[in-house]
């Protein structure tokens, strides 16, 4: 194994080695817990960082390629020639791999993640448990976006399910609990879905591994009936996870009660492990089920686009705004994948990574916010600018990167997802969404505005005592701030720090699916 | 009969039950000569070494032995039986290990010589259960078993609960013992046999099938019926929750794990050997009896799960839990495929680790809090990191999640059933499987989460700490490594025994 194979091992393998670092540390030595929580995170960033240089450009195969044999599967399989059971060995493997998707959003994961773990500095009771579901989380962060086996993405995607109900549950708002137990029932449904579509494949196939199972479902169709069934399970699964309307409410009680840090990720990256599953799964397997329900995928995205647009104008609650603001934006990740040509998918992919940046900036501001006045009710907040102009100042950037101005990363994602639907024969959708632009700028100007301009106002709640002081960024903020705001403006300036990487895989992805 | 059926008769196939039985004896002889007031510790121990060395020597013998080997034509030491046989011994070893430290601390029952004494006898029956073909031995080992548990359930006679529990026990048990009985005449009576293998070879001959048919058949779910009470499924499952609140937490953990799996052990040989392969109508008896068995798999999960979820005991909400895996383990039965028994023992084996794990975190608390309910646990964390590590594994493996032995265990079944395509069966575990996860986490809930009464670091016995160790490394390595499994299987008796039951009639 090279030293490049070797790298996606090792950011799987760091956090594992943190998680037991940190169980051996006494909960006493808070420094020492919290320093091991933000270098792992800072180590996978250089990682990743360091698998961007050496990527092959060119190559839309996934690279960095590692398989170790993990264990084998002795398994009935009927052969029909014979009227006979035959056993078949299969090997279930270890197996990690980065094509070009997979390393924009393990980058994007990565910067946030360790924002995230920056962020995690206002923390200070039970951290060591904090410290210890986060790393749990970042091993199955980082492992959905790598694997090449349907097993290990089920285990990861589980991983994440178990961290965050705990960090949801142990360190979130008044209604954690509910919010957690609603968090678990329906991602554990959304995930069994998943297994049911993963088993089936595994029955027609034989195989649990990604290219295989891709490769044999291209050169041997199933049936109609089936395939449609699968990718209905799929698209329920992962439009729990994404979320896609109907199953949205878990979403928005996360995004509610959780700590601001929390919600960064769950926001920045878990939501786009529902939109990773659909380009990878529903969309890879099946690409005839994806072309003749495009439109459902284009409607669903517009339910979302609108349906999250109007009731982020109504709400009086920051958090709720913005979370209303990712289920909208979530609908263009749909139009996006809808569009199934390589413009479109580039937009879904640039989407994903987009929001990520920009959610994770706009609720680190928001947790700043919360710590100094105690509340994120836009009713009783305003004038911020007064006392605080560099964070208002960035707000409303991440506000503007929010509703697509150009120059910033929303606007080229959005473009590009737009303009792939408008190429496609489902352009009416995209021309009822483009309304959404309109109410996408309407509520974060309400909401981003109505906070900042003004005079100021100081909430009643807030006391005096123990709270942080009515200061601009302080020096610990600062890191989080530049990070995300460079990364968002990068983007926006030079989309090809993004689009080179992806043009490879997305344009071998559009043709196997048959497009141009 | 035909000579072929029955292999080389040998004696050394009551060997590991001669150990058993020995130790048992001489342990209650032993304790007429103590004095009263004498630690009972020793006598765990000794009950410890007697499974150890019954362990031991049906290892060496299946090692040395040519082939199958059978005994009287009532006992069959074949891969299956030393597979199930190993299991039932683990699971005592545990169940021992859990009582070294005093049943109950806070009220002494002073019998606790008998108690491992009934524990042997109890472990003897179950394995005269794994291994019986012919019903009379059967019977006897199941009322050898039923026999002691009903004592290991009231062995606490002062308890009111406990009380409760082994006479609830006993009644069921009675009916349930009456019910199979009644199931087994028909099949004796058209067969003219008591030995399973002759009974399927009597009924297949000439037109039995095709004249008595139906009452084979009624018997049959007689003796499915009857058999439910052992794995505690459905329709004999009401007794689960009281006796497992009220009994002893050893004998509970003893009812969960060892019972269950002898009882399951000689269900699928039943089932297996006589009656699946009788040709009916529709081509073979297993296809008539699919949705009756599958009928008792799908009311177990559901009733299981659902009645879980309003626990505030522990102990009873395991109890619940019990009822919902009997159902998960009922459904390769249900929906047969060539890899049943791996799979129904690899979830026998899972089980057996998170289950004796989850009860020895949950002793650990009852020694200090005396309570079993859901809000004893709240803190744990806190007192114990490592005891509330270890219970996170378990109720995460019981709930079905990676990566643990439970997950395995269930993904195993899961693809199972779905390679036949039984659909209602793989659908209906994955909802149980949600369900469940509403009282695990909750659980999890009280020890991560909610803060405790105390601070007080909590520490636990040593045979409790061995049982959550010996039970966490089970649960962790299987998940971790689950060819080790896959391999012993292999290795034990092949992937293909469910041919070697049918004993070359497939």
């Amino acid at each position: 194994m090279t030293w490049e194979q070797t790298i996606p091992n090792l950011i799987i393998l760091l956090p594992v080695i943190g998680l037991i670092l940190v169980g051996l540390i006494p909960s006493k030595h808070g420094g020492a817990i919290r320093l091991v929580g933000q270098l792992i995170p800072l180590a996978v960033l250089l990682l990743a960082g360091s698998l961007y240089g050496s990527f092959n450009i060119l190559s839309p195969q996934g690279q960095f390629t590692s398989s170790i044999r993990w264990f084998t599967l002795t398994f009935p399989g009927y052969d029909a020639s014979q009227h006979m059971f035959v056993m078949q060995e299969i090997p279930i493997a270890w197996s990690l791999s980065v094509d070009g998707i997979s390393l924009a959003l393990l980058m994007m994961t990565a910067l946030i993640i360790f924002v995230a773990a920056l962020a995690s500095i206002y923390e200070v009771r039970r951290l060591k448990m904090y410290t210890l579901f986060l790393l749990l989380l970042e091993i199955g962060a980082y492992g959905v976006f790598m694997t090449e086996s349907l097993i290990w993405f089920f285990i990861f995607f589980e991983f994440t399910l178990i961290s965050l109900y705990f960090l949801v549950g142990q360190y979130g708002g008044f209604d954690r609990e509910r919010a957690a137990n609603a968090f678990l029932l329906y991602n554990g449904l959304g995930s069994l879905f998943m297994l049911i579509a993963f088993v089936m494949l595994f029955h027609a196939t034989g195989s649990w591994d990604i290219i295989t199972v891709r490769e044999m479902l291209a050169a041997q169709p199933l049936e109609h009936s089936q395939s449609l069934f699968i990718f209905f399970l799929f698209l329920i699964g992962f439009g729990i996870k994404l979320p896609i309307f109907p199953f949205h409410r878990w979403m928005l009680e996360v995004h509610r009660e959780a700590p601001p840090a929390i919600v960064m990720i769950h926001s920045g990256v878990l939501l786009k492990m529902g939109a990773y599953g659909l380009i990878r799964f529903a969309l890879g397997f099946l690409p005839e089920i994806a072309r003749e329900f495009a439109w459902l995928l284009a409607f669903l995205g517009l339910v979302n686009l609108l349906y999250g647009a109007f009731l982020a104008y109504v709400q009086n609650e920051l958090r709720l705004v913005f979370a209303y603001s990712s289920l909208s934006h979530m609908g263009i990740v749909l139009f996006g994948l809808a569009a199934l040509n390589a413009i479109g998918l580039q937009g879904a992919v640039f989407q994903m990574v987009s929001h990520g940046l920009i959610s994770a900036l706009l609720f680190f501001i928001l947790g700043a916010v919360e710590r100094r006045m105690q509340t994120s009710s836009l009713k009783t907040l305003g004038g911020l600018a007064e006392a605080m102009p560099i964070l208002s100042g960035t707000l409303l950037l991440a506000a503007m990167a929010n509703m697509g101005l150009p120059a910033l990363s929303g606007f080229i994602s959005e473009f590009q997802s737009f303009l792939g639907l408008f190429q496609s024969e489902h352009w009416l959708y995209a021309a009822v969404g483009l309304i959404a632009l309109v109410l996408t700028a309407l509520y974060m100007l309400r909401a981003t505005l109505g906070l900042t301009f003004g005079p100021l106002k100081v909430p009643a709640v807030r006391s005096e005592n123990g709270t942080v002081a009515l200061d601009d960024v302080q020096p610990q903020e600062v890191m989080p701030l530049v990070l995300l705001t460079a990364a968002i403006i990068l983007i926006g300036v030079y989309p090809n720090v993004l689009a080179t990487p992806l043009a490879a895989t997305l344009g071998d992805f559009v043709a196997r699916m048959g497009g141009y | 009969m035909t000579a072929n059926i029955h292999p080389v008769t040998n004696i050394s196939v009551v060997f590991p039950q001669a150990m058993i039985l020995i130790t048992a004896i001489f342990i209650l002889i032993i304790e007429i000569f103590l004095p009263k007031q004498a630690s009972r510790k020793p006598m765990f121990v000794l009950g410890l070494i007697g499974v150890a060395a019954g362990a031991i020597v049906l290892t060496v013998i299946t090692a040395v032995a040519p082939s199958v080997l059978e005994y009287g034509q009532s006992l069959r030491l074949d891969g299956f039986a030393v597979l199930f046989s190993l299991i039932l011994m683990l699971g005592t070893f545990l169940v021992l290990l859990l009582g070294l430290d005093g049943l109950d601390e806070k009220h002494p029952t002073g019998y606790e010589s008998e108690y491992v004494a009934l524990l042997l006898f109890a472990l003897l029956g179950g394995m005269v259960l794994a291994e019986a073909i012919d019903l009379i031995a059967l019977f006897i080992g199941l009322e050898i078993l039923s026999m002691s548990a009903y004592v290991l359930v009231g062995i606490q006679k002062r308890s009111i609960r406990a009380t409760e529990g082994a006479l609830k026990y006993v009644i069921t048990g009675g009916i349930a013992s009456g019910v199979f009985l009644f199931g087994a005449s028909y099949i004796v009576g058209l067969s003219g046999t008591s030995n399973i293998y002759d009974i399927a070879f009597a009924l297949s001959e000439g037109t039995i099938m095709s004249r008595y048919g139906t009452l084979i058949f009624i018997g049959l779910l007689f003796m499915l019926s009857g058999l439910s009470f052992k794995i505690a499924s459905v329709p004999f499952h009401m007794w689960v929750p009281d006796v497992y609140q009220g009994a002893p937490l050893a004998t509970t953990t003893f009812l969960a794990t060892v019972s269950k799996t002898a009882g399951f052990a000689f269900l699928i040989r039943l089932l297996l050997t006589t009656f699946y392969l009788l040709s009916t109508q529709r081509g073979a008896l297993m296809i008539d009896v699919q949705p009756y068995v599958a009928a008792l798999a799908i009311a177990s999960m559901f009733i299981g799960n659902l009645l879980a979820m309003r626990q505030v005991n522990v102990k009873r909400m395991l109890a619940y839990s019990s009822i919902a895996h009997a159902g998960y383990i009922l459904i390769p039965l249900a929906g047969v495929n060539p890899n049943m028994i791996d799979e129904m023992a690899f979830y026998l084996i899972a089980y057996l680790f998170m289950t004796a794990g989850a009860f020895a975190v949950l002793d650990a608390a009852y020694r200090d809090s005396g309570s079993y309910e859901l809000k004893s646990l709240a803190g744990l964390y806190h007192r114990s990191p490592f005891l509330a590590f270890a219970m996170l594994i378990f109720m995460l493996s019981l709930a079905g999640l990676p990566i643990t032995a439970g997950f395995w265990a269930k993904w195993y079944i899961f693809i199972g059933a779905i390679w036949d395509g039984h659909w209602l069966l793989a659908v209906t575990l994955a909802i149980a499987s949600i369900l469940s996860y509403y009282y695990y986490f909750a659980v999890l809930k009280q020890i991560w989460i909610r803060p405790g009464g105390t601070e007080k670091p909590l520490g636990a016995p040593l045979g409790t700490l061995l049982v959550t160790v010996i039970a966490l490394v089970g649960t962790l390595g299987i998940g971790l490594f689950p060819q080790i499994i896959f391999t012993a299987f292999q290795n034990m008796f092949h992937a293909s025994s469910m041919f070697d039951l049918f004993n070359g009639r497939f």
